[in-house]
Order: C-alpha cells, then structure tokens, then sequence
C-alpha cells in the first residue's frame, strides 16, 4: 500500500503558535516521507530542545525528543547501533549552534549518514524571545533590549568548515524548493545540512521577509541550479554572479555580459561554496550549495566480530590441572 | 617460614615502575602465589626527572595464602634514585630491606631531588634499614656490551634487570618470567639479557642472605590471566553483549583513570561491541542512550568531572526509561582534583547527583575481579528494569591487578530483554513495572518518547499533575524492584555474639576484610557486610543492621554512604573514613577506630 503524508501524521495535537513557519516544514516533511516512499518502521525522528524539536511528536514514525543540542550524538548512537535506520535529526538555531554546537560540528566531520534540518529562526522562541546565536547584529530581543552585540554565526559557512559533505538551504514559505531538497537532503550518504528559514510570528516576525515574500524575493534571492548560471531578477533574470578573480560579483545582465558569463553553479566546487554562504548580505543563496563523497561514518565504525571465548583468554594465560 | 611479603618499588615515571610490577605480578600468579597491588604514580606523562614530584610508585604483596589487599608497610623497598627514597622511605619497615640503586644516590640525583650535596641518605638508611646497594646502571649497560644500542637505550632495561633480581629472591621461577619476556618483547634481546644478567647477579653473589622463599599455596583449578579493574570491566561488558546477543555502544570521552576501559574494548574487538570515542562527556552518555533506543545497550564511563556532565543525560534516560550503564572510575575531586590518586566520593553524586526525582540503580564493584562480575549483573539490571544504573569502581581498582579464573561462558548470568514487539503501549507495565522496549525496524511498533513527562501507559505528553505524580512514584518503584536480581545478602565475616557490625563498599574491601579477620583472631567480635548494592540496598540488609547494638561505616569520603544510611534508617551509625586520596591499610584501619 502506497502510503500518503497523511500516515506520516501522528495523532498528538500540534501546538506551534498559530501562523508558525514550523506548520509548513512539518507538511513538506511529511509529504516528502511519502513521496520517497519512507518505511515508518524504519524511520527515526530525533530531536533536541525548541519550538523546532517538537516535530518528532507529530510525525508517526520511531521518534525521540532528547536533549538541549544533543540530537547529533542521540543519532550517532542510533545509527552506530543500527545504520540501516533511516534517522533524521531536527534541530533549531539555538539547539544546534549554541548549546549543541559541538554535537553538530563533529557529527558533520564524520559524515555521520543523517539529514540535519536546522530551522533557523534567529530567536529563542520556547523560552519566549531571546537573541540566538544567529540574531542579527542589534537585534532587539528580550535580553537584548539595547540590541545585540553578538556577531552571528552562519550556519553554511560553519558547516563547510566542519567538513559537511551536503549544504544547503531553504525556506518555509517555498514548499515545492523545501520538499526537493528535503527529498535530497534524504538521498545524501553523509551528513546533509539544511538551513530552513522559518518565520516565528511571535517573537521575530517577518526576519526572512526580503527572500520569502514574492514581492521582494526575486530582488534578493538566489536560487541556485548545478550547472546553471547563478541569476535572479525573475522569470527573466535581472542580474547574474560573475567569478571574478577569486571572488562573487553582482553583474547586471547585458549586452557586455550576458548569462554565458556568468558564473556556472558547480555544487562540488568547496571553495565557491564558501563564497556563496559567505553572501550575507541582502543577496542571499538557496538550494544546494554543496555536495561531495565521503565514507559515511557509521560503515567505518563496525561492531567487533571475536567470539566471546578468545576475548575472555586473550592475552597470557595459565592454567592449574 | 614467612607466609607473605609486601615490596614497594619506586622510581622515576619515566624508569619503567609500572611496567616492572606488572612483570611480577603475571610471574608470581603464575607460579601459584597470590598477588595483589597498588599503583601511585604522578599525573603528569612525564614529570621532571629525577624531582620528588615525578616519583612513581609501585606496590605489591606475595602470598603463599590467599590474600585481600596489598599490604602497609613494605618489607623490601626497591629505590631507583634519591627522589624516590625521599618520598617512600617512611613506608618500609624498621629493619626492613633497602635495595638502592646505587647511581641513583650521586651528586646529580640529590641535585635533582633538591636535597643537600652532601646528604649521604644511605648512612642514613643503614641506621633504620638493611641495605643492599646494587650498582643497577653498571651491570645493565655490562650486560648489554655486545648490543649495540646508545647508552640511554640501554638504561631503559634497567627495570628488567631488576625484575631478574626480584624474581631470583622470591623464588619466582625463572622459565615462566622468561616466556612473558619473550612474549612482550618479541624478539628483542636487550630487555631479556639485562634481566638475566640481574639474576645471574643476585643467584651468584650478593643477594642469598635476602632470599625470602614463599610456599605455593594450594591454587585453585581453572584458567587464569591476570586482570586489573580496566580490563575486568571491558570483559565484563564482552561477556554482557554476548549474553545479551544484541549490539552493544561503548561511548566515552578520555579521562583519567577511566579511558584504559576504552583502548581495553578498542583492542579486545569482542563480538556485538561497537567503540566511539566520542567528541564529550555530553556526547559519550547521549549517544549511548542512542544506541539503547535502537535496541542496542549503550554503556559509558567516566570519572568524577564527567559523572557530572553525564547528568542530564542520565536524567533523559530515567525519563525515557532505557537501559544504560555507566561505570563511574572515581578519583580525588572535585574538580580535576587527584585525577590518579583514589576516592570513594563521587557516591552523593550517584545516588541523588540529577534534577528531578531520578532514583537509579548504584552498584559497587570491591576488586577488579569482581568488577567483572558487577559489571554483568549492571548491564542485566538495566536491560531487565530499563533503566540506568551506575557502576562505581575507582582508580585503585582500575589499577590494580591480581590473578583471575577465567570463567565458564555457560555459567554466565543470564540477561533477558523485556517484551520488545508492537501492540503495547510505550509505557506498559509489566508487574515488575518494566515497560517494553521496542526498537525503532519493529512492524508497527513506531513511537515516540521523550524528556517530557508522559501519560501513564500511552507516553504521550501529559502534564497533568496527578498523571505526573504517579509516573515519578511507577518510575521509582520500579527502580526498588531491581533488587530482585541480586542473589542473597552476603556477609563476609560472622563472629559468635557479635554485637557490632562493619559496613563497607567498593575497594575498601581487602583492607576492610583484613582488619576485621585480625580483630576477630584477637577475640574483639565484629561482623562485616561488604556493600555491592547502594541502591536499592539489599531488601534484607535493614532487618540485618537492626540486630546490632553498633554499626561501623568504613569509606574513603567524608562520611557519605553513613550519612545517607542515618537519613534511610533513621539511626544512628559510627563513621571512619579518609580522603587522602590513597586507599586504606589494614594497619591505619587499626588505629582509626575500636
């Protein structure tokens, strides 16, 4: 039997703030468990702490909602236990970049065989409204009442320092661009970062606005297609990036430089990547940035095979007749 | 005829102590004597030569008869230089015999020992000691003419020469020490010619007026090898995967004095046993949750600074109702403390050290013998009650070694997972309130589970109050229900009329068992129980206290285990205890109480 999202809703009531950008996420996850044809005996939700970290709860699959940035090493566990379990790791910006920050780093270093879905939402919403680790400079929040001064981290660029082997990103107000990349953050063997941007009406609303509404998003956003010239601008592309002696430059499209000038997306060039995530500016690129083969962690890592009589006499022995 | 001798060796971390112990140890188990030992060494890798503070230290005990712990005071006391003489020489006994290294008491030794130039420590000696002077470099680097190494490469058989000569004078037979050389060395000569040359020497010359012949005393049948508590525990942990017959995680973060579990498991491969050395404390108890979700058991170990990282995560497991054990190797705290130097005080810690009420199951292991088997019965409690349990062992046991029966797999305990297919509830209880444990590949069987507060039976979040108050009372009532698996109360020693009773726990046990053997030969009658269950405690163990007029707690803290047993019994008790961060002698055990 052909199994619809609907099978992968679980029967606890959802209890995001109503308008939550986390409603969105969880309906393109659970669509893309069906159309990928997912095997809810086998597939693992793993959670640490945050508004996000409640998703496992809403999906009918395995699930576990652990603790405060410790989804990455929960996972590990699992998959070392059992690698033929489809795990997925649900995370937030405070959960995997400030208390969890360690967790994540080495899971992607090992290429541990897991999807991480980091919702960014540049705020600390369960514990109702501090700055996080990737609030803005001057953020306004309350324990930040005179703005932030904390330089925020970004979560692609960390991520590619990390050795992560699929970087990407997204947002919840593109469900058919969240629903493609979390079908290939799926098909990755490694560790697939995904930013998704996530909207929280209630304590930072609108943060994402420029790249998700569809007045302005075609002004700042880039999405980007391997093996495509990297524009935006529209239907009809305004603008294009140039690779010009080793760095990004914003070229408006034109009888001088057209899209055969521009620079072609190739997402398993690491150092251009970096380039693209460094773009933190107004222009901001979505999509895969990333993608390269690695051994995954958990085929490196076997059980011991010697029987339990040879362990138990290893080593010098004696023995009184 | 004597019946047992204590030796103490001490040198520079960087002379080969340990190594040289650990030689004698295998020859003496494997010629019928019973053996036990005490390692002291600097936390430092390699502490400045030749200074007081980068002493190492190496004690142990021959017996003819079985024996439970490795002595006071030395009866020989062999001393590579004068930091090492410095910093021991209180611990041999008066009359007792000094073996000295000879160059290590020249100018530059005393120098680096900060002592006067014109200290003469062996005059000093020869009033209080018998003293032997060996000119330990000179023979080695004459045994070793033909080899050609540089003159510091052949300094470092200078412990094996000494081995040749401690083997000649215990009547260690020569065959056997020369098989493990072989064995350990592979091939390479040096180590092999300087200890010949050391028996040669003490055979031939100067040694026979110190040659203490030990009677064999009669060994029991059986398998043997030598174990210390590290390697005692990763077989324990082989021996529970095989019984458990599914995949077991061991995940730790390096620490001192736990990690030797880690590198044993990591070179031992034993079959279902995966090793992750993981990127923290944090990481280490939380990935072996992990496992213990899947279906696997995850196991995790620590000392003191990581006991207290892993909390939270041991709360997460109490809360999700999952088998874990983690196996505490306590050394001096707090903080980075004596990070190789002994304690029982991580014990408050254990039993209440979590947010929330989070009773758990707390066992002790007394020798690393016994750790074996402790370890065992930890990994069948958890699996058996889902729940974690800590294993306290400590960094004497973790170092010390004594010769082990290898045991029959058959007669191993067995462990027997709860109910683990679809169609319960998450939180199901069975009568002994053990909840099934379902692995995530189960048909059917997916859930969710969590740190939040579940229903009563569904697991689904529920904060309501009266659902909470009956899961935190269904969680610890199914903790009390893990005394099931111990096996009856031991008492160690039981004397007619005795109307005061000694409790102990964890590595106090040879001292303990050996004060109180003396004070009931010299007529004073004391009975002792030696804890391995700190909670829950042994059902029987409170109608037991009850028929004594006194009750003696002995433990290396500052009263803990007394403490909480006045607060449970609601009685009072006698506390003796120290945090020197050494263990205790049977001699100081003596003085400290009547």
């Amino acid at each position: 039997m052909e199994l619809t999202a609907k099978n992968f809703q679980s029967a606890e009531e959802v209890r995001w703030c109503p308008g939550c950008g986390d409603y969105s996420i969880l309906k393109q996850f659970t669509e893309v468990l069906a159309s990928t044809g997912a095997d809810p005996d086998r597939t693992v939700v793993v959670s640490g702490i945050g508004c996000s970290s409640r998703l496992p709860y809403y999906v009918d699959s395995y699930g576990i909602h652990s603790l405060h940035g410790r989804a990455p090493a929960v996972a590990t566990g699992i998959k070392l236990a059992n690698p033929d379990l489809d795990v997925w790791i649900i995370t937030g910006d405070g959960d995997a970049l400030s208390i969890g920050g360690n967790h994540l780093i080495h899971a992607l270093r090992r290429n541990l065989n897991v999807p991480i879905l980091l919702f960014n939402n540049e705020i600390y919403g369960l514990t109702k409204g501090q700055f996080s680790p990737t609030s803005r400079e001057g953020q306004v929040t309350k324990s930040t009442p005179r703005g932030s001064v904390d330089h925020p981290l970004n979560p692609l660029t960390l991520a590619l320092g990390a050795g992560a082997t699929w970087v990407a990103r997204s947002m919840d107000r593109s469900p058919a661009h969240l629903r493609d990349l979390l079908a290939q953050s799926q098909a990755h063997q490694g560790s697939a970062l995904l930013e998704i941007y996530q909207n929280c009406n209630v304590f930072h609303d609108g943060a994402f606005e420029a790249w998700t509404d569809k007045a302005t998003q075609a002004l700042h956003a880039v999405f980007l297609e391997a093996g495509k010239p990297i524009a935006w601008g529209g239907t009809e592309p305004t603008h294009a990036l140039a690779w010009n002696a080793g760095q990004p430059e914003v070229r408006a499209l034109s009888r001088d430089f057209s899209l055969a000038d521009a620079w072609i997306h190739d997402p398993s060039d690491r150092l251009k990547a970096f380039a693209l995530a460094e773009l933190e500016g107004e222009l901001r690129p979505f999509g895969l940035l990333y993608a390269a083969k690695r051994p995954v962690f958990a085929a490196g890592q076997p059980a011991g095979t010697r029987p339990l009589r040879e362990v138990l006499h290893s080593g010098r022995t004696w023995t009184v007749e | 005829m004597e019946r047992n001798v204590v030796v103490l060796l001490a040198g520079d971390s960087g002379d080969g102590i340990q190594l040289l112990g650990g030689q004698i140890v295998r020859a003496a188990a494997q010629s019928g004597r019973d053996v036990r030992t005490l390692s002291d060494f600097p936390a430092e890798i390699r502490a400045p030569q030749g200074t007081v503070s980068g002493v190492s230290g190496f004690q142990f005990r021959l017996a003819a008869d079985s024996i439970h712990d490795p002595g006071a005071r030395a009866d020989c006391f062999v001393a590579f230089n004068a930091a090492a003489y410095t910093k021991y020489a209180s611990q041999l006994k008066p009359g007792g015999l000094l073996l000295a290294a000879s160059e290590g008491f020249d100018a530059r030794s005393l120098a680096l020992a900060k002592l006067p130039a014109d200290a003469d420590l062996l005059a000093e000696a020869r009033a209080q000691f018998r003293v032997l002077e060996v000119p330990v470099k000179d023979l080695t680097l004459g045994a070793l003419n033909e080899v050609s190494l540089g003159q510091r490469d052949k300094m470092r058989a200078r412990n094996m020469l000494v081995l040749g000569i401690l083997t000649w004078m215990y009547g260690m037979p020569t065959e056997v020490v020369e098989t493990e050389l072989h064995a350990v060395f592979r091939g390479d000569e040096t180590n092999i010619l300087a200890y010949k040359a050391g028996f040669n020497f003490a055979e031939t010359l100067e040694v026979q007026d110190y040659r203490v012949a030990l009677d064999r005393h009669d060994p029991e049948r059986g398998t043997f090898k030598t174990i210390n508590g590290s390697q005692a525990v990763a077989l324990g942990l082989a021996a529970a995967a095989h019984q458990l017959g599914r995949p077991m995680l061991y995940s730790s973060y390096p620490i001192t004095p736990a990690s030797d579990i880690l590198h044993e498991l990591a070179k031992l491969q034993p079959e279902h046993v995966t090793v992750l050395q993981a990127e923290d404390e944090i990481a280490a108890v939380t990935s072996a949750l992990g496992a213990s979700f899947a279906g696997g058991l995850g196991v995790t170990a620590s000392s003191g600074p990581g006991l207290s990282l892993k909390a939270e995560g041991l709360g997460l497991a109490v809360m999700t109702e999952l088998p874990l054990v983690l196996i505490d190797v306590q050394r001096g705290g707090p903080s980075t403390g004596l990070p190789t130097k002994t304690e029982q005080s991580d014990l408050s810690q254990a039993l209440h050290g979590r947010h929330g009420e989070a009773p758990l199951p707390v066992l002790a292991a007394r020798t690393a013998a016994d750790a074996f088997d402790t370890v065992l019965l930890a990994a069948k409690i958890a699996v058996e009650c889902m729940t974690p349990v800590i294993l306290l062992s400590d960094a004497y046991i973790a170092g010390s070694a004594q010769p082990w029966r290898i045991p029959e797999i058959d007669a191993l305990p067995s462990i027997t997972p709860p109910r683990g297919t679809a169609g319960e509830e998450a939180y199901a209880r069975d009568a002994q309130g053990v909840r099934p444990w379902v692995a995530p590949g189960t048909p059917g069987g997916a859930h969710r589970i969590g740190g939040l507060e579940g229903e009563e039976g569904s697991g689904r979040i529920s904060y309501d109050p009266a659902n909470h108050q009956a899961m935190v009372r269904e969680r610890a009532a199914k903790v009390d229900a893990a005394a099931r698996l111990y096996g009856p109360l031991e008492i160690v020693q039981c004397c007619p009329e005795a109307d005061t009773l000694v409790l102990a726990w964890g590595s106090t046990y040879g001292a303990v068992r050996s004060d109180v053997e003396r004070r009931a030969a010299q007529g004073q009658n004391v009975d002792y129980i030696h804890l391995r269950h700190l909670h829950p405690l042994h059902p029987d163990l409170k109608p037991m206290v009850d028929r004594y007029r006194r009750v003696v707690v002995i433990e290396m803290n500052e009263g803990q285990l007394a403490h909480h047993l006045q607060g449970l019994w609601a009685r009072p008790v006698e506390s003796v205890c120290k945090t020197t961060g050494q263990p205790f002698t049977t001699e100081e055990l003596a003085e400290l109480w009547n």
